[in-house]
């Protein structure tokens, strides 16, 4: 195994012979009045700038995979490169000074369907599966929730029917993010009438397969970051099952608990619009950077964002000293929620009438997708009242609440 | 060369599993907090000599070349997780954290040589009056060696010290009216550097605190959570209502997220991280509202039981409000914050 130092030599050189560093000045710096102002909530990109996208996303992976950053912490059998998480935190920072497509766009696919099929997944789907998503080959979205199961998932209806030596597949999914890029679909069916919880199957599901369905769901801040799926009669394979029939609630777990990670990770905003400079600079050009208030409320905002990042910080290097984190993860997406709808009320407090009606001054009706986004993250992965539930009794040790 | 790193050590927190735990049952030996709150002194004596001589705690952040065991702000977050969920009511914070940081940042080689030792065995107990005004002072009437400022300079007072203890808020930590013979008093650092001195020193103790203020409010948690498990209503727990155990929950998230933010604000202050004047703050605020908050839930958990004189819940309610307006408020921390970012 290489030192961490070497290892980041080679990265940094490797980095360096095929793209263009960022100035240091620039590197996540943001300016006031430069480029585009729009404020990133959900990712809802135009459909021209995504198609455009997504073919330089793929080709960064597939580069990454082919100089053997592709998957750091994984193991070698799947093409991995086998070395420690801390390795793969290292490359991700020094990423930062490079202009590179960035992975945000594979959230789902890497951050919680990669580490579900190692996993959960028999040893030829590991190897079919797991170097084709981190590879870019694939790219993979989540089929759970649908209209009559929400916040109780486990009465999931779709159904998947023995045909052949395959299955047959017949239903609805909502609320995927990203189905209309992918080309597999983490699916959970009703595989029998009963018990409940041991009635599910997973599966992964040919999103190009004859019947299948995908309409942009339209979300109250007017764009769409999400789709309806729907399955009438899709032929799976026999090989597509994942795990064991009955297993399924088990499998959506763990890719929940992912999920759950892997949006707790956004709560202290790499992605733009939490930044402290940002902030900043709307409460300078608002004009009420000598208002005590607006500064307290500031310093109030700052210390909710911050200590959710600490929090991550201290959970993660639990993890990497080999003690992962449990259910508690969950208390991430709850910080999450609850910094969007501080971040709200902060904007629209330093914007007053700015926030409700566009003068077209740069950088500030922007900001009502913050204000209408914001609820929407109480609801996704796991509404936080039934993630309450969740971890008082798994992580309190509570009665089932009720 | 003593280069700023970027990013703080959060790695080193699992080694202090033993260190917690010999605090712990220290602790948990000691005369109830109850027995002792009542006496005028507030506190054991001979449970702070032992203290000294058989885990050398009053050591801690003393540096070696002062006998100290020149511990980090890391070793110290545990130590102070753990007076804070036994609401230590003796001079710790005050002497071995507050006393130690300003004799330390005021650079004062000699005032170091000659009074951390003291400190650093129990055998002195220092306070620190850092307002220049006369508002109370912590433990000032146990208090053997005083730091006070007139605004512009530091001074160390040890002799000719009148105190009177006085009606407090916490009653797990008593403050004092002190009044002392300026001729008595010793400059310690450069004369001007108070505000500077008194500025890290202040950074430095309120990560302390707030590793105390986590501790206490994880303390709050548990009597909740057991309590709620145990206690039943309605013919059930009163734990399975989801209006109990959310509110459990969101205490939990408090519990959790105050003890991260203390425990990254001492790595970074052991790691000299750019970020620690800001982490410091943000620990400071996080841990002051979360213990409050934390506190002030736990008495509605426990019911009627818990709004009795009897009952530890308003120790640690008095504990986090008193905790609030003891070096800054936390609007006072959030202003800092403001600044110090450069808004």
């Amino acid at each position: 195994m290489p030192e961490l130092p070497e290892f980041l030599a080679a990265a940094e050189a490797w980095l360096e012979a095929g793209y263009s560093r960022v100035a240091t000045e620039q590197r996540g710096r943001f300016r006031w009045g430069e480029g585009s102002d729009e404020v990133h909530v959900f990712q809802e990109p135009d459909p021209v700038e995504e198609a455009d996208a997504v073919p330089r996303i793929r080709a960064w992976r597939a580069a990454l995979w082919d100089g053997g950053y592709g998957w750091i912490s994984g193991p070698k059998e799947y093409g991995g490169a086998g070395l420690s998480r801390s390795y793969e935190a290292a490359f991700n920072r020094l990423t930062r000074k490079f202009d590179v497509p960035g992975d945000a766009a594979l959230t789902v696919s890497l951050g919680m369907i990669a580490p579900t099929i190692l996993r959960h997944a028999d040893e030829g789907q590991k190897r079919r599966y797991l170097p084709a998503l981190y590879r870019g080959d694939l790219i993979a979205c989540q089929l759970f929730s649908e209209p009559g199961a929400g916040s109780d998932l486990a009465s999931i209806e779709s159904k998947a029917t023995p045909e052949g030596d395959g299955w047959l597949i017949t239903g609805q999914k909502v609320w995927t993010s990203g189905a209309h890029l992918a080309d597999i679909g983490e699916i959970i069916c009703q595989t029998s009438p009963g018990p409940r919880h041991h009635n599910l199957t997973a599966f992964l599901v040919d999103m190009h397969a004859p019947g299948v369905m995908v309409r942009p769901l339209r979300q109250m801040t007017g764009g769409a970051a999400f789709n309806e799926v729907f399955l009438d009669g899709v032929r799976v394979p026999g090989d597509a099952r994942l795990d064991a029939v009955g297993e399924g609630w088990r499998v959506a777990l763990t890719t929940l608990s992912h999920e759950r990670s892997a949006m707790g990770h956004s709560s202290f905003g790499g992605a733009g619009i939490l930044s402290t400079e940002r902030l900043m600079e709307l409460v300078r050009h608002a004009g009420n950077a000598h208002d005590s208030v607006v500064r307290r409320d500031f310093g109030e905002l700052i210390t909710q964002l911050r200590v959710a990042r600490y929090a991550q910080e201290v959970m993660a290097e639990r993890a990497r000293a080999g003690q992962p984190p449990g259910p508690e993860i969950a208390l991430n997406k709850l910080a999450l929620s609850a910094n969007m709808a501080a971040l709200a009320g902060f904007v629209a407090g330093v914007l007053g009438p700015k926030v409700i009606a566009d003068t077209g001054e740069w950088g500030t009706y922007a900001w009502t997708s913050v204000v209408l986004g914001a609820p929407g993250y109480r609801l996704g992965g796991g509404s936080d009242e039934v993630l309450k539930n969740m971890i008082a009794e798994r992580v309190l040790g509570l009665p089932r609440p009720s | 060369m003593s280069a700023v790193s970027t990013r703080p050590n959060l790695s080193a927190a699992a080694e202090h599993d033993e260190l917690r735990r010999t605090v712990r049952q220290f602790l948990a030996d000691m005369p109830p907090v109850r027995s002792v709150m009542e006496a005028t002194e507030g506190f054991d004596r001979a449970a702070w000599r032992r203290m000294a001589e058989q885990v050398g705690l009053q050591a801690l952040l003393v540096p070696e070349r002062y006998e100290g065991l020149g511990q980090g702000a890391t070793e110290a977050n545990v130590v102070f997780e753990e007076m804070g969920r036994a609401l230590y009511s003796g001079p710790y914070f005050a002497s071995a954290a507050l006393a130690v940081y300003v004799l330390l940042c005021s650079g004062d080689e000699a005032a170091c040589r000659d009074l951390l030792p003291g400190i650093a065995a129990g055998t002195t107990i220092a306070t620190a009056a850092l307002d220049g005004s006369s508002a109370p002072i912590l433990h000032g009437h146990v208090a053997d060696l005083l730091l006070v400022t007139d605004g512009s300079s530091l001074f160390a007072v040890d002799a000719g010290i009148q105190a009177q203890p006085i009606d407090s808020l916490d009653l797990t930590r008593k403050l004092a009216t002190v009044k002392f013979e300026r001729g008595s008093a010793r400059p310690v650092g450069k004369e001007g550097g108070a505000p500077k001195t008194i500025a890290a020193a202040t950074d430095r103790a309120l990560v302390c605190l707030a590793a105390e203020e986590a501790g206490g409010a994880a303390r709050c948690l548990e009597m909740s959570v057991a309590y709620a498990k145990q206690r039943e209503q309605f013919g059930r727990p009163i734990g399975s209502f989801q209006a109990i155990a959310h509110r459990c929950v969101e205490m939990l998230q408090r519990v959790e997220f105050a003890r991260a933010a203390a425990r990254y604000a001492a790595s970074c202050l052991d790691e000299e991280t750019g970020e620690f004047p800001i982490a410091a703050r943000v620990a400071a605020a996080y841990c002051g509202q979360a213990y409050r908050w934390v506190a002030g839930e736990s008495i509605q958990v426990h019911g009627g039981i818990g709004f009795t004189w009897e009952h530890d819940a308003h120790l640690h309610y008095r504990r986090a409000w008193a905790d609030e307006a003891l070096l800054g408020t936390t609007d006072q921390h959030y202003l800092a914050i403001a600044d110090r970012l450069g808004l």
